[in-house]
């Protein structure tokens, strides 16, 4: 089984259509060989990770995303992990007031609790309709997936998995066996070391996506919904309008 | 002179002649000759003739080759003496002493010998090489499991011992000496040894210590045979990890059968010391056959043209029991199918080896244990479903701030500084407004020739050995030749378009101060209609005065903050970051505090802040303390960029704000404020200065007018605007404004 417990979106809005979205999802999984994203029309994919690794996503027949997941051992509580996405949209440019549709991504995983922050351009007023998402004071990530490492600057979380270290040696094994172990133990950590530095057959072609960093920029909103469906994409209903005060270009 | 040298030829050979013979009547006649040269000939005449070096020794012994065995009581061989007498005449040539010398030969002749105490001498005539051959006898000591004996050494310039003992492998000793090579063939070991010239050596042997031949035990040993299968676009790979536990015998070598249509890429091994492959059957020599345990590498591919295949399973030949683990990976997307057979279990992938998952590169799709039983061969069918790959972004610049000084000439020079994360973009398009040319460009501080192409410029943003796992930097200066100013009207700048999504571009633009400046437009947002709270640069006109400060710290840039944040950048006077700056942050409702220290950037951050008041200090060896208060909003977190004054850690200067938000920002007219001042009677103090005509300006005419230098600084004069725009997208950004003479 799979859910997501928690999913974060980062928006910037610019006056002039495009909008960059970053998303984040703290996923549980046990059994799920893919995440499926349905981005909105026309946009772009930009970045992609998984638990802090780039990764490059396949795309379904259909035009998804489809993300690999990590599985947990069966039996076992999954543990939380982060999926990211970054991607853009190009929409029409704002008038002086109007009405703007923010439309997220539809998942195959129901998401529990969704939070929204929404950067608009500093030159608009912009207030939510009702709808799925209501305002609320800004709040931290509860998942602890989502929550960036403590002293961290966002930096890449993740890398490869190390070589194990040796297992200790049980108790019933005498100083000559164990010693035997050790020694093959180490003989054989050599060996999975000097296969992992020299291989290329791990290095697959193609690029892996830069990280993109969420440029935070403007006036913001905070919204939240709670207990979005599978393959549902909600959307945020935002009304916006140039403000006299700031002036006007 | 002629007089004199026939006299020479007559005389002197005269005198020489007469050391021999009886000097011969020279025939008469008379010479004539000056006095000197008279004597001076009798001179030479008179002088003793050269007599011939004697040589310091009468002989020397170059080397000596002992040959000797071994025989029932009896030591029995041959001594073989080389040596050359320096002297002329006979000589007497010591040859050894303490043997039996059975027999002497010169050249195949009999050699007559002396014995002189206790040694065996020859004479021989010199000079002359010589080589003596003596037939000698030795007593052998035997006692009870050992024998031995003392062979005395000549004193030769090296000496070499062959020696036959009876007895396969004898050990046989020898001291002082060295045994170079030890052999045993035909119930006889065979020893050559170097020893020491004129020292006795002793030799000896255990009687017993003989070798019986072993019957070798039959090879018994265990596999475990962890394979990691790897589908990827076009190859099946598999990497095995094999473990051998050997429980009996003594293994030289050990047979693994490669399945058909693999190619074995590599074979290693701690103990291989060799592989062959032939018929399909590789073998593995290994160096150490008393190991009791092995571990080797194998891995080889397969291409693929379909999307099914089965899993080889590879197997050591005479395995007494053969277990192993089977995992499997998918590179790329990839939805597989495993069916397996054979006595194969499924597991959960977690439970696998370690170091069979830590070969693993991509997403793990299923694990399989097993055992092999006789009556079963384990299989594993493999099909699976290949997702192409979404497209993603290779390049990004993070941040662009770009810096533009115009004349009144309409002349303008613009540096973009581009933060760009890259993977694989190998060249920055660049196409720069009609009558623009790039006059300097770097990379990672590394200056950088761009290339014209009929569509733009191209900055090469990797290079041979430069594969940057972060951000780095990229920019270029530009210069434009506009139309010149003229009492009044109206202007635009505008910014190539770059093939390179920015997320954020910061623009400041210098403007001649003789100019009043209005109606900005075009498409990025001038700073000074913005919100305070929605900035996150500063140094804003507003109403004639300079909002922000000194652009140093304008060019800093610090990363977005997330929400309950709050951090920045410390500089000092000059605009150089300080690292290790002590940073603390106290909630003025309750006291608590967060700490921070300033990385090598001079970045610092805290995190979990909720809103409310806060007091900021900060402190660095060498300034003065800083400390700050203001209300901060966590829903609206901005960088908070400052800079420390020079002084001592006892002074401090304190600043008290409305909104930290607000800072957003850059506190750097800190660093004009005295102890005890505010900050808005900063910024009125700064502003003057700020305004003050600066030399870049003929720095720029000069640069304009003549061959500009590789490195190209904008000067930063006149008045400052500032403008924002995000979500450049290989889009060209304009600001227009119209201006009026003062």
């Amino acid at each position: 089984m799979a859910n997501i417990e928690e999913a974060r979106y980062q928006v910037l809005l610019s006056s002039e259509g495009k909008s960059i979205v970053q998303a984040r999802y703290a996923v549980r999984n046990n059994q799920r060989n893919f995440l499926m994203i349905t981005l909105p029309s026309g946009a772009t994919l930009w970045s992609a990770s998984l638990a802090g690794k780039a990764i490059r996503p396949g795309q379904s027949p259909d035009g998804s995303l489809l993300l690999p997941l990590d599985k947990a051992r069966t039996g076992e509580e999954a543990p939380e992990f982060a999926v990211e996405i970054v991607y853009l949209t190009r929409g029409t440019a704002w008038n002086d007031k109007g009405q703007f549709k923010l439309a997220l991504p539809a998942l195959d995983l129901p998401v529990s609790r969704t939070g929204l922050l929404v950067y608009h351009p500093p030159l608009f007023k912009v207030t939510p309709e009702n709808g799925a998402f209501r305002m609320e004071p800004y709040e931290n990530p509860t998942s602890i997936a989502l929550n960036p490492p403590a002293g961290g600057l966002g930096g890449v979380i993740g890398s490869s998995s190390p070589t194990p270290k040796p297992a200790p040696a049980s108790s019933d094994v005498d100083a000559k066996d164990e010693s035997r172990l050790r020694q093959s133990q180490a003989a054989t950590r050599l060996l999975v070391d000097k296969f992992r530095a020299d291989s290329t057959a791990g290095k697959r072609a193609g690029i892996l996506p830069v990280r993109v960093s969420f440029p935070a920029f403007g006036p913001s909103l905070y919204l939240v919904s709670e207990l979005t469906g599978e393959n549902k994409a909600p959307t945020a209903d935002l009304t916006y309008q140039r403000e006299k005060k700031a002036g006007g270009k | 002179m002629k007089k004199l040298a026939l006299v020479c030829m007559l005389i002197l050979p005269g005198f020489i002649v007469a050391q021999e013979k009886i000097v011969p009547v020279p025939a008469s006649g008379n010479v004539t000759l000056p006095l000197d040269e008279y004597n001076h000939l009798l001179e030479l005449a008179s002088k003793p003739p050269r007599k011939p070096d004697i040589p310091p020794v009468p002989f020397t012994m170059k080397r000596a080759e002992l040959k000797f065995r071994v025989s029932n009581d009896a030591v029995q061989g041959s001594v073989q003496l080389q040596g050359e007498i320096l002297r002329k005449g006979a000589t007497k040539i010591p040859l050894t002493t303490g043997m039996a010398i059975l027999d002497a030969r010169q050249e195949g002749k009999g050699l007559p010998l002396e014995l002189e105490n206790g040694i065996h001498t020859a004479v021989l005539t010199g000079p002359a090489e010589f080589a003596v051959t003596l037939d000698a006898g030795l007593p052998l000591n035997i006692e009870a499991g050992r024998a031995s004996f003392t062979l005395p050494v000549p004193s030769a310039g090296s000496v070499r011992l062959t020696l036959l003992v009876p007895g396969d492998h004898t050990n046989v000793r020898v001291s002082p000496g060295l045994i170079t090579s030890e052999s045993s063939q035909s119930g006889q070991t065979s020893i050559e040894a170097t020893l020491v010239p004129g020292q006795p050596a002793s030799i000896w042997w255990t009687t017993r210590e003989v070798a019986l031949p072993t019957i070798p035990k039959e090879v018994r040993f265990l596999s475990d045979v962890k394979t990691l299968v790897s589908v990827s676009e076009a190859e099946l790979r598999i990497a095995v990890l094999a473990d051998i536990t050997v429980v009996q015998g003594e293994p030289g070598e050990f047979k693994i059968e490669i399945p058909a249509g693999f190619e074995v890429t590599a074979t290693t091994g701690p103990s291989v010391e060799s592989s062959e492959l032939d018929g399909g059957v590789l073998t593995l020599k290994v160096n150490g056959p008393a190991l009791r345990t092995h571990q080797f590498l194998i891995s080889m591919e397969k291409s693929l043209t379909a999307t099914k295949t089965d899993a080889p399973f590879l197997s050591f030949q005479n395995a007494q029991r053969e277990t192993g683990e089977v995992l499997v990976e998918g590179a790329g997307t990839i939805e597989l199918t495993a069916s397996e057979g054979g006595g194969l279990k499924r597991m959960d992938f977690k439970e696998t080896n370690g170091y069979l998952r830590s070969l693993a590169r991509f997403p793990m799709q299923a694990a399989f244990r097993y055992h092999k039983q006789p009556t079963e061969k384990p299989a594993l069918s493999l099909e699976w479903t290949r997702f192409p790959d979404s497209s993603v972004l290779a390049a990004i610049a993070e941040r662009a701030v770009v810096t533009t000084l115009v004349t009144t000439e309409g002349r303008s020079l613009t540096e973009v500084r581009l933060t760009v994360k890259n993977q694989a973009q190998p060249f920055l398009k660049v196409a720069l407004p009609v009558g623009a040319s790039i006059v300097s460009a770097d990379v990672a501080g590394q200056k950088v020739k761009p290339v014209e192409g009929p569509d733009g410029n191209r900055v090469p943003l990797l290079r041979a050995g430069f594969r940057p796992v972060d951000s780095y930097t990229v920019s270029f200066v530009f210069m434009h030749s506009g139309a010149p100013f003229a009492k009044k009207g109206g202007s635009d700048l505008s910014l190539p378009k770059m093939d390179i999504p920015i997320t954020l571009l910061q623009w400041e633009v210098f403007l001649p101060e003789q100019y009043k400046v209005k109606d900005f437009g075009g498409d990025a947002i001038a700073a000074n209609l913005l919100p305070p709270s929605s900035m996150d640069v500063s140094g804003a006109e507003e109403d004639g005065d300079i909002v922000g400060g000194q652009y140093y710290v304008r060019h800093i840039e610090f990363g977005s903050l997330l929400p309950g944040e709050l951090g920045g950048i410390i500089v000092d006077p000059s605009g150089a970051v300080i690292p290790n700056a002590q940073v603390t942050v106290t909630q003025v409702e309750n006291g608590s505090t967060r700490k921070a220290v300033t990385d090598s950037s001079g970045r610092w951050v805290v995190s979990n802040l909720p809103s409310g008041r806060v007091k900021i200090a900060a402190s660095a060896p060498g300034f003065n303390q800083f400390v700050m208060q203001g209300n901060y909003d966590g829903s609206r977190p901005a960088p908070l960029n400052f800079a420390l004054n020079l002084g001592t850690v006892a002074q401090s200067i304190e600043v008290s704000v409305d909104d930290l938000s607000l800072s957003g920002r850059n506190i750097s007219t800190l660093t004009t404020l005295e102890p005890g001042i505010n900050q808005h009677e900063g910024k009125k103090k700064a502003a003057p200065q700020m305004n003050a005509a600066s030399s870049n300006v003929t720095n720029l005419q000069q640069r304009i007018a003549g061959v500009l230098p590789v490195r190209v600084d904008v000067p930063r004069a006149g008045n400052s605007y500032h403008f924002v725009r995000p979500l450049v997208l290989d889009e060209e950004t304009k600001v227009s404004f119209s201006y009026k003479t003062k």
